[in-house]
C-alpha cells in the first residue's frame, strides 16, 4: 500500500518524523498549558491532549504526503490536505512552539534541536507551498 | 449509503474515537505512586529585603530609615504561606523529606549583601516554624547571595537519592550581591532545582524566570497573599504528588492516526471480510455404503525391481537366467533359450503344483494363475 518515496517528498517525510518526535517527547506545549493554569487533572489532561494531539495531527499529514499517498484518510481532512490552510496551520503551530522556546525559557535554556527543526521546517513550508501555488496558478 | 452521509458518518466515528480518547485520558491522569516519589531535599530561600516589610520612616525610593511588620507586609503572608509548605511535607522522624530555612537581603547600608541559614536542613517541623516566625525584613535584596548559600549547604548535606530544591520567593530586584543568574548557572551544576516565586508588582520577574529556567525548575507568580498560599501549596503539591501523564498521552497519540485514517482501515477491513467470505469450503465428501453391495478394495500389487510385472489371469513363466517372460505354455525361453519349467507354488502349503494345475495336490487349495 505505500507508495514510493520519491526525493521532493523526503522533507516532508522528515517533517512528519519531527512532529511526531513533538507530540511524543517534547514538553513545550505541556509546560506552557501548565505554566499558565492551576495544576490539576483536568488541566493535566487538557495540557496532554494539546501537546499530544495537535502535532500529531499535522504529522499524520505529512507522512500521508510523503509514503502513504495511497491511504485514504476522512473527506475532511483529505481536503484540508489539499488546501493551503493545512501548511498554514503547521507554520503557525511551529512558531507558537518556537516562540514558547524563545520567550518562555529564555535566551538561557533552550531546546536547540527543536527550535532548529522548527524553524527549518516552517521555512521549508513556505517555500514549499509557494512552489506548489506558483505550479497551480502560474 | 451516499458519499455525503458516509463522510459524515466517518467523521462521527473519528469524533467518538476522539472523545473516548480524551476522557480516559482525563481519568488515566493519576497521582504517581508513593513508593515512586522521590526523597527531596529542599531549602526555602526567602527574600527578607526591606520591602517585605512596611517602611514606617521614608520611603524606599528616597531612603527608608524604619521598617516594621504590620498586617499589610508583604512578609505576612509570605511567612503564612512559608509555615503551609512545611505543614503540607507533614514532616516527623521518619520523614523521607528534609527542609531547610534561608534568607537574604542586604545590610542596612544597603551596600553589604547578608545571606543566611536560619534552619539547616532537617525534618523537625517546629524548628522550621520558629524560625520563619523569627524573620525580620530589612535591607537590600541579595538574590544571588540567598541562592548560593542554599546551593552550598545542599551540598554539603547531600543524600545521594535524595533530589535538591530551592524554593525561592522574591518581590523585588537583586541590587547587592552576586549575579542571580550565574549563582543559578552553579545550582543547575551542582543538580539543584530552583521554584521561584515573584510575589507582587516590584518583583524582577524576567530574573526568577531565567533562574527557574537556567534550573529546569518553574516560575510561578503571585500578586495577592492568598496567591502566594496557593502556589507555594502548588509547589509542595506537584513535589509530593507529580501527576503522571504519559499513559494517557500515549493513547492520544494512537486515537489520532486511527480517527483520521478511518476510510482505509474500514476499506481493509471490509476486504479481509471479503476474503474470507470467498474462500471455497473442502467439503469432505464420504462414500455411500450400501449394504447390498460389497465394498470393493482395489490392492495394487507391490512393484518389485526385480520381478517382472506379471499380468492376472494370464500366466507367465519367468526364465531363471534372464528374467523374460514366457509364455505359460513355454519350455525354453524364447530370448535366452534356457530351460524354463513353469511351477505353480500353493500359497497355502508352498507345494509345487504343476502349470496346468487348478487345486494343489497336497492340500486342494486353489493354486489357479499362481505362478512363480
Amino acid at each position: 500500500m505505500a507508495s514510493k518515496l520519491t526525493l521532493a517528498e523526503v522533507p516532508l517525510l522528515i517533517g512528519g518524523l519531527f512532529l511526531i518526535y513533538l507530540a511524543v517527547l517534547d514538553e513545550t506545549l505541556f509546560n506552557f498549558v501548565l505554566d499558565n493554569v492551576t495544576q490539576n487533572q483536568f488541566t493535566v489532561s487538557l495540557a496532554t491532549v494539546i501537546a499530544a494531539a495537535f502535532p500529531m495531527f499535522f504529522a499524520v499529514g505529512f507522512i500521508k504526503r510523503s509514503i502513504l499517498r495511497r491511504w485514504q484518510t476522512i473527506y475532511y481532512y483529505e481536503k484540508m490536505l489539499l488546501g493551503e490552510v493545512f501548511w498554514i496551520l503547521t507554520v503557525i503551530l511551529l512558531s507558537i512552539i518556537t516562540f514558547i522556546i524563545v520567550s518562555e525559557q529564555g535566551v538561557h535554556q533552550f531546546n536547540a534541536h527543536i527550535l532548529a527543526g522548527c524553524i527549518l521546517f516552517s521555512v521549508y513550508l513556505v517555500i514549499y507551498s509557494f512552489k506548489t501555488r506558483q505550479k497551480s496558478y502560474p | 449509503m451516499n458519499p455525503d452521509s458516509k463522510r459524515k458518518y466517518q467523521l462521527g466515528i473519528g469524533f467518538a474515537i476522539f472523545a473516548f480518547a480524551v476522557s480516559v485520558s482525563y481519568f488515566s491522569v493519576v497521582e504517581a505512586d508513593t513508593e515512586d516519589t522521590p526523597q527531596y531535599d529542599i531549602y526555602l530561600v526567602i527574600d527578607v529585603s526591606g520591602s517585605m516589610g512596611t517602611c514606617t520612616d521614608g520611603n524606599y525610593s528616597t531612603g527608608c530609615y524604619r521598617v516594621e511588620i504590620t498586617s499589610g507586609s508583604p512578609i505576612v503572608p509570605a511567612k503564612r504561606a512559608a509555615v503551609e509548605f512545611v505543614d503540607t511535607f507533614q514532616l516527623n522522624r521518619s520523614s523521607d523529606h528534609r527542609i531547610g530555612l534561608a534568607i537574604f537581603h542586604g545590610s542596612d547600608s544597603g551596600n553589604t549583601p547578608i545571606a543566611k541559614i536560619i534552619v539547616e536542613l532537617g525534618n523537625n517541623s517546629k524548628n522550621l516554624k520558629q524560625g520563619i516566625d523569627s524573620l525580620y525584613p530589612g535591607g537590600g535584596t541579595a538574590m544571588g547571595d540567598g541562592i548560593s548559600i542554599a546551593t552550598q549547604s545542599l551540598w554539603e548535606d547531600t543524600r545521594p537519592d535524595a533530589k535538591k530544591i530551592i524554593v525561592l520567593l522574591s518581590d523585588g530586584v537583586s541590587n547587592v550581591g552576586s549575579d542571580p543568574l550565574i549563582a543559578a548557572g552553579i545550582a543547575k551544576d551542582n543538580d539543584v532545582t530552583i521554584f521561584s516565586v515573584a510575589y507582587g508588582p516590584d518583583a524582577d520577574v524576567q530574573t526568577l524566570k531565567a533562574v527557574a529556567s537556567i534550573t529546569n525548575g518553574k516560575y510561578y507568580n503571585a500578586s495577592t497573599g492568598q496567591d502566594l498560599a496557593d502556589t507555594f501549596g502548588e509547589i509542595a503539591g506537584v513535589l509530593i504528588s507529580p501527576l503522571s501523564h504519559y499513559s494517557s498521552r500515549l493513547l492520544i497519540l494512537i486515537a489520532i492516526p486511527v480517527l483520521l485514517f478511518i476510510p482505509t482501515i474500514e476499506r481493509g477491513l471490509t476486504t479481509m471480510m471479503k476474503r474470507a467470505e470467498d474462500k471455497p469450503v473442502e467439503r469432505i465428501v464420504k462414500p455411500k455404503r450400501t449394504e447390498d453391495k460389497p465394498v470393493e478394495r482395489i490392492v495394487k500389487p507391490k512393484r518389485t525391481e526385480d520381478k517382472p510385472k506379471a499380468k492376472i489371469g494370464k500366466l507367465k513363466i519367468t526364465c531363471p537366467n534372464c528374467n523374460h517372460l514366457n509364455r505359460s505354455t513355454s519350455k525354453v525361453c524364447a530370448k535366452c533359450g534356457s530351460t524354463v519349467k513353469a511351477k505353480i507354488t500353493c500359497p497355502n502349503c508352498n507345494y509345487v503344483n504343476r502349470t496346468t494345475s487348478k487345486f494343489c495336490v497336497k492340500c486342494g487349495s486353489t493354486v489357479k494363475g499362481r505362478v512363480t
